[in-house]
């Protein structure tokens, strides 16, 4: 079964009179389970890809299919649903909530989709646990590092267990090391939990963890690469 | 849900707090100004129809001068209207605003035919001796003027004038009406102190029936055409008409005050939207509907509405004895402000009222922020 299945989507962002072409029909299939990184220069899309995946953005033409339910189809509230059940969003600037605690943030997912706080505050506990920041539970964004914060995000991301993880430049604002901290968390992930993830980035480091490597070019996928397990 | 929207807005209150305060601080004074407002239009109101509860009778005095001090007439129209078939009782009257020790006051100038018509209950003191020259004062007018019973009165046409003394004899009942604020000496002596021997400003009558009224009217109408009848419906309307007028002005002041709070409200809440941008991008992406975040949001501008709100109500009725105190020395009337529960809970479902106004625009942006532009904001 696929988590997210793009066809022939197409982007163009329309500024005044130019248009740009920021995807010029990007057709793929991310089978549960997988983990693929999207790669490619900067410009090339990525982003804009990413987010057609996470349903934040709607493509210009083309479809986009969660779990084989096509996302064009569902009403405002109906996707703000699945984008809580489902897409676990991780992104280079971390983006939690500052006034909040790691708790909180984890929790904060579960929040829009009503969950009790009992169940809130134990899940949270449980994945703050897995990305190895249980100590650290109320403590706000601005007391943890960067690598923390990702973690923090991450953990965030998993808090509905969604079909699938969409990170863009996890490691963007970290150096080598946390950044490889990062990606091993994500790799773990993929491995014990069978969690599906996809990574933008530009590192071929970085992409070289995942099994298969999405090449994209201005706005076209150059190679689909699929490495022997 | 509601309670992490308590939460958030609670937080935001805090590290916004010295913005948070000027915008509650604004509320807080538009709706006090509100509430002083129609505190003191329910008193007025209030006032006037106590005032107007004692004065079941007819006037009768030269046109275009409903409430005295103006033009005269001759004290023989009041022998002649005094016969008219419809008239039970009839009493003249002379008033002026004269120098009493040196300070003014309001005087009228009646004679025992009064007694007829009213009764005042006295609160110290015996019954005035009509050819005596005696004092009586009401209850607003001792207290103002610090009278006390048997003190001697300098009444003069002014400060420096040479006037006549009289004896305080008593002090009456507090009524809430008009009187509260008069001092009553006997006819005669103030026609002499006015200047006005023979003359009187009109004259107070009780019809043997109520029901009398317009063949009364008639009579007056047909016989001396220069005079008019002012009945208890007449002062009534005229008063009406300052009230309702009154009510306008200080419906423009409130919607001015009103305006101002929630322009400050509404300011605040879009900087707060602005601010929080890529915040609610964040939180759309990660799954909160449009509806959520403007509960958020719309929640936030309620609660600094409902605080101003409070604080509002409790500031006008802090200040309330002093704006009492004003008005009273002003009117010459012992005046009081009226916070009915109406008021209150009224000012407050308002408050609340302005915050859903005030907050809904920003909030509708918050909950229409598209993810993708808010992540890439700075
Ligand atoms: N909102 C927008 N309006 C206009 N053009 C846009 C917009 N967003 C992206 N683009 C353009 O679309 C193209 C792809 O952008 P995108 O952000 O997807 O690239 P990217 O591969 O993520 O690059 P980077 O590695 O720098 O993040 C670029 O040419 C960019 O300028
Ligand atoms: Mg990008």
């Amino acid at each position: 079964m696929d988590a997210v299945t793009l066809k022939d989507v197409v982007k163009i962002y329309k500024m005044g009179k130019v248009e740009v072409p920021a995807l010029k029909g990007v057709s793929f299939s991310v089978e549960k389970g997988e983990m693929v990184s999207i790669i490619g220069p900067s410009g090339s899309g990525k982003s804009t890809l990413l987010y057609m995946m996470g349903t934040l953005d709607k493509p210009t033409k083309g479809e986009v299919y969660i779990d084989e339910v096509e996302v064009s189809k569902l009403k405002g509230n109906e996707l703000a649903e699945l984008r809580a059940k489902k897409i676990g969003f991780v992104f280079q600037f971390f983006n939690l909530i500052p006034r909040m605690n790691a708790l909180k943030n984890i929790a904060l997912p579960m929040t829009f989709l009503g969950i009790s706080k009992k169940e809130r505050e134990e899940r949270a506990l449980e994945l703050l646990e897995m990305v190895g920041l249980k100590d650290r539970w109320n403590h706000r964004p601005s007391e943890l590092s960067g690598g923390e914060q990702q973690r923090v995000a991450i953990a965030r991301a998993l808090a509905n267990n969604p079909s699938i993880i969409l990170a863009d430049e996890p490691t963007g604002n970290l150096d080598t090391k946390t950044g490889k901290e990062i990606i091993e968390l994500l790799v773990a992930l993929n491995k014990e939990k069978n969690q599906t993830i996809v990574i933008v980035t530009h590192e071929p480091g970085i992409a070289e963890k995942c099994r298969r490597i999405i090449h994209l070019k201005d706005g076209l996928i150059q190679k689909d690469e699929v490495k022997p397990s | 849900m509601l309670k992490l929207i308590f939460k958030m807005a609670f937080r935001d209150f805090i590290m916004r707090k010295a913005r948070t305060i000027l915008t509650i601080l604004g509320v807080a004074i538009g709706i006090a100004t509100v509430v002083s407002l129609v505190s003191i239009s329910t008193g007025t109101k209030a006032q006037m129809e106590k005032s107007l509860a004692g004065l079941a009778d007819f006037m009768v005095s030269p046109s275009s001068n409903a409430f005295g001090t103006g033009s005269k007439m001759d004290y023989t129209y009041y022998l002649y209207i005094r016969g008219f078939p419809e008239v039970e009782a009839a009493a003249p009257y002379l008033e002026g605003i004269l120098a009493v020790n040196n300070k003014l006051s309001l005087i009228i100038g009646l004679d025992p035919s009064i007694d007829a018509i009213h009764s005042s209950p006295i609160k110290e003191g015996r019954s005035i001796n009509w050819s005596a020259k005696e004092a009586v004062a009401g209850y607003a007018a001792a207290q103002s003027l610090n009278l006390k019973v048997n003190m001697i009165l300098h009444i003069s046409k002014g400060p420096g004038y040479k006037g006549e003394d009289f004896k305080l004899v008593s002090i009456l009942e507090r009524t809430g009406g008009f009187i509260d604020g008069e001092i009553y000496i006997p006819l005669q002596y103030m026609q002499r102190i006015m200047k006005a021997e023979g003359k009187i400003n009109g004259v107070i009558i009780k019809l043997k029936s109520p029901n009398l009224a317009n063949s009364f009217k008639q009579r007056i109408k047909k016989n001396l055409p220069d005079l008019e009848v002012f009945s208890p419906g007449t002062i009534m309307e005229n008063i009406g008409e300052v009230l309702s007028l009154l009510d306008s002005v200080l419906l423009a002041i409130s919607g001015v005050s009103l305006l101002v709070g929630v322009t400050s409200v509404l300011s605040t809440m879009i900087t707060n939207v602005i601010e929080k941008t890529r915040e609610i991008g964040v939180m759309k992406a990660i799954g909160a509907s449009r509806r959520q975040i403007l509960t958020i949001f719309l929640f936030q501008s309620v609660i600094v509405c409902l605080i101003g709100g409070i604080l509002g109500v409790f500031f006008s009725i802090g200040v309330s004895p002093f704006l009492e105190q004003q008005i009273s020395l002003a009117s010459g009337i012992s005046f009081q402000a009226v916070y009915s529960p109406e008021l209150v809970l009224g000012a407050i479902a308002l408050s609340c009222l302005l915050g859903v106004a005030s907050g809904f625009i920003p909030s509708w942006k918050a909950a229409n922020i598209q993810p993708v532009e808010a992540l890439k904001y700075e």
